[in-house]
């Protein structure tokens, strides 16, 4: 669900149809994203999931992949805290 | 005689009763646990359905507060999985039993009690659990110990409750398969010979069987040992080790129960994946879950994940072919040096030396600002608790860094709108252009932080040897080996290239558990080493690192080591790296595997007078053979070949020295015969004729095994005549020896047979 999320945010700043996008799509200006674009991706993802992204974490995000990896670890964090045992995150995980 | 016929009726009766017993309460196990299925599978039901609107909106911040609600449903259900695993393995140690319940008995008279008790042994118990009757008792229970330690007469055994002694009135042995008996004696001498004879005449199997039914005496006290947290067996090749390590870890799975040890609690670390392989059946077939088992490199990678490593067997293989004698010599000695305890101590002054000389720490800049002054930082890195890894002292000051930074980021972001309002023509996305230069300065901040804060274990290793100074400054005081400056130069110069050497990459994993916090594998409470003398003080001093809370069993032959030279001594190094209070030595001198003949023969191999002493099984004098050309040498292997296939052996192994001597002869022999190359990764199924170097050979056994190339010039020096000994001992029936052009001079009984078979 992050992913399509994203997915969806990106497809609508870069003007292109969201089936386009995949998560090895990268941010390099070969592939036709600018910097900018990818700012305005963040902003719209913080409020979209209420997160915060650090300034000193954008420089690993190289694909939307990275991008989707990132706030669903932030997610989780607060997720997988709410069990306590292993053995109810395995129940939660093969659910 | 009539008296055997009267007993076996009343064996067969009391069999078919067990039976019975064990068929109803596999049954009800049965039963059990397809309810138990449907059970589980209702409550999976009741939570998706109770949950289902929480899913919806799960990764949002209302879900998350539903989720409390939603780990009671969680609870049952992972709950009645843990109960039907245990129901599974019951069913499973239950088929086991109406297979094949019991191999034992012996007649027991309590000291307090006037008639003796018939006490069954099995692979597994079997109770009722109404009456908590036992009929049958596993053979890890204290009581089955005395099957394995007594004679008829007095015995004694360790209960819970203390010593308990008595009278062993009768010691009966069974083969029962498939729920018939087939046989069965009695004894009174220690687990009688003949049906150990038997056992050990029979041919190799694909895979390592379980020993259960023959255990000695002196191997039961090493697989029963609890007092001590390390122990250490010395054991002759084919004396058992690796049967006994594996039945050690079955026992400490029973006598864990109750401490809830598991097999996630055990790893073994063995030699090779082929050897992996042929020993993964043994726990399975004693009723135990397979525990997890791990190759040392395979470790480096975990630890090296982007190092491309070379393989201990490319060392080996290395070793054994190089032609360059004082090259050789270079790329022992760098081994040797580099996984000594000196070079230990040289990597640890290292790890204290890191942050005093090898940090590059800057001046930390922020919108202008000094938000971190450079002494000030280094000064806090080294005052920092010493015992807390580098790395978590190092990410605590990027941390404090930047704290320092969000605290500043919201007055820097106002001026950075200001700059964008006024300095550029982007009114429309002031908010983004702000973010992104905010982005970039950041970006620019975090990375001259990381330049300190990640370490580049790799770079600063190359550091150590780049600097001869740096290193005898680092080294003073420790002894060094006298061809120390071509170690150094043959290191810089691999390290150049982008393969490790098999011991730089050690010496890395060493540095890196020392630096990061790693605790993958803390659970680990034992660990299991095989093949102990293949290992130098750095593995071990690696594994102390990795497993802190482990007690270790380490299984080992001096006798066996390759390309390097070992005695007693290597036990107390191992004991005093790891550690432990409570260590104990063990020797096993006797050899089951192999005949008499063969057994006489190798002992020609190991120096020294601590010869192996033979479990006596006859067999034929192995003999050498020379060819006076090569396709007379291919006639002669392929005739050998055939030999051993008429007589009906079922594994058969050609030895050679190294994987470029097996490349040679089996290119030729290929066409001519059905023969398997075995490398590394090999599937193995020990039947059929195999052909290998001897380094894989290690811990395999065959039934007839063909040494190949024993000429002067494969075979001269004192590490030569190990491979030979290592060689010879795999063999459990029959042995040769085959060579072209004159005979290596470590043959010493030079009563050849010319010509061969032509």
């Amino acid at each position: 669900m992050i992913y399509e999320k994203i997915a969806n945010i990106f497809a609508e700043i870069m003007g292109i149809d969201d089936q386009d996008i995949t998560p090895e799509t990268d941010f390099s200006i070969d592939s036709g994203v600018d910097k900018i674009s990818v700012v305005k991706l963040i902003i719209e993802c913080e409020k979209e999931f209420n997160i915060t992204i650090f300034d000193e974490d954008v420089h690993d995000f190289k694909c939307i992949g990275d991008i989707a990896a990132y706030v669903s670890t932030l997610l989780a964090e607060d997720v997988t805290s709410a069990l306590s045992t292993d053995k109810e995150r395995e129940a939660w995980f093969y659910l | 005689m009539e008296n055997y016929q009267t007993e076996l009726h009343l064996e067969n009766e009391h069999l078919k009763q067990i039976i019975t017993i064990a068929q109803s309460q596999l049954s009800e196990a049965r039963h059990e646990s397809l309810e138990k299925e449907a059970s589980i599978f209702s409550a999976k039901e009741e939570l998706r359905e109770e949950t289902v609107h929480s899913l919806a909106n799960f990764y949002s911040s209302q879900g998350f507060h539903d989720f409390a609600a939603l780990s009671q449903y969680m609870a049952p259900v992972s709950d009645k999985l843990n109960e039907h695993e245990t129901l599974l393995s019951k069913i499973q140690a239950l088929e086991m039993t109406v297979y094949s319940p019991y191999f034992a008995r012996i007649d027991f008279k309590f000291d307090d009690e006037d008639t003796s008790e018939k006490i069954y042994i099995g692979r597994t118990s079997l109770m009722n659990h109404k009456s908590y009757e036992i009929y049958i008792y596993d053979w890890r229970s204290p009581i089955a110990s005395m099957f394995y330690r007594f004679g008829t007469g007095s015995a004694f055994y360790e209960a819970p409750a203390g010593k308990i002694s008595g009278e062993i009135n009768l010691k009966r042995q069974y083969e029962i398969s498939n729920g018939k008996l087939e046989y069965f004696f009695d004894a009174d001498i220690q687990i009688v010979d003949e049906f150990l004879r038997k056992m050990l005449s029979q041919n190799t199997s694909p895979k390592m069987k379980t020993i259960v039914e023959t255990i000695q005496k002196d191997q039961d006290i090493v697989i029963r040992d609890l007092e001590n947290d390390l122990i250490m067996v010395q054991g002759s090749a084919g004396s058992g080790k690796t049967s006994i390590g594996l039945h050690r870890v079955a026992y400490l799975m029973y006598q864990g129960l109750t401490a809830k040890l598991s097999s996630n609690n055990i790893i073994i670390i063995s030699p090779n994946t082929l050897f992996e392989k042929y020993i993964a059946n043994v726990l399975p077939e004693l009723g135990e879950k397979n525990v997890d088992s791990i190759i040392f490199e395979d470790i480096c990678k975990q630890l090296l994940p982007h190092a491309h490593i070379q393989t201990r067997n490319q060392l080996l293989e290395n070793m054994i072919t190089d032609i360059d004698k004082n090259h050789k010599m270079i790329v022992k000695n760098s081994m040797a040096f580099k996984s000594s305890t000196a070079f230990i101590e040289i990597l640890n002054r290292f790890i204290h030396d890191i942050p005093r000389r090898w940090l590059s720490i800057n001046d930390i800049r922020y919108g202008g600002k000094l938000i971190a002054d450079r002494q000030q930082l280094k000064n806090k890195i080294l005052t920092e608790d010493k015992t807390t890894f580098l790395d978590l002292r190092l990410k605590k000051v990027e941390q404090i860094i930047l704290n320092t930074v969000h605290e500043l980021r919201k007055e820097r972001i106002k001026q950075l709108e200001e700059f964008v309002i006024t300095h550029t023509d982007h009114p429309l996305d002031k908010e983004e252009f702000t973010r992104l230069l905010s982005i970039e300065e950041i970006t620019v901040l975090i990375k001259e932080v990381r330049k300190f804060t990640h370490l580049n274990i790799p770079d600063l290793y190359r550091m150590l040897f780049h600097d001869k100074d740096y290193f005898y400054r680092i080294a003073k005081g420790i002894h060094l080996p006298d061809c120390i400056e071509d170690i150094i130069d043959y290191t810089c110069e691999n390290l150049k290239g982008d393969c490790l050497l098999y011991e730089d990459a050690l010496a890395l994993a060493f540095l890196h558990l020392k630096i990061y916090n790693y605790n993958d594998y803390q659970l680990i409470k034992q660990v299991v080493i095989d093949e102990a003398q293949d290992y130098n003080p750095l593995h071990f001093a690696i594994l102390k690192i990795l497993f802190p809370r482990a007690r270790y069993t380490i299984l080992g032959d001096i006798n066996q080591t390759i390309e390097k030279q070992e005695d007693l001594s290597i036990y107390q190094q191992i004991s005093k790296i790891l550690g432990k209070k409570n260590a104990a030595l063990y020797t096993l001198d006797k050899s089951f595997r192999s005949t008499n003949e063969i057994l006489a023969y190798s002992n020609q191999f190991i120096s020294g007078d601590a010869h192996i002493k033979s479990f006596s099984r006859k067999g034929d004098i192995p003999k050498v053979y020379r060819a006076s050309s090569q396709s007379v040498y291919e006639d002669m292997l392929i005739h050998e070949i055939m030999i051993c296939r008429e007589k009906g052996y079922l594994s058969i192994g050609l030895i050679c020295k190294s994987e470029k001597d097996t490349f040679q002869l089996f290119a030729p022999l290929k066409d001519k015969l059905d023969i398997h190359l075995t490398t590394n990764d090999s599937t193995m199924d020990l039947r059929g004729t195999f052909i290998m170097p001897v380094y894989l050979s290690k811990g395999l056994e065959f039934d007839a095994v063909l040494i190949c190339d024993t000429d002067e010039h494969h075979y001269h020096t004192a590490e030569d005549k190990k491979l030979l000994y290592i060689a010879s001992t795999r063999a459990l029936h029959r042995l040769n020896l085959f060579y072209m052009g004159d005979a290596s001079p470590l043959l010493e009984n030079q009563d050849l047979v010319k010509g061969g078979y032509i």
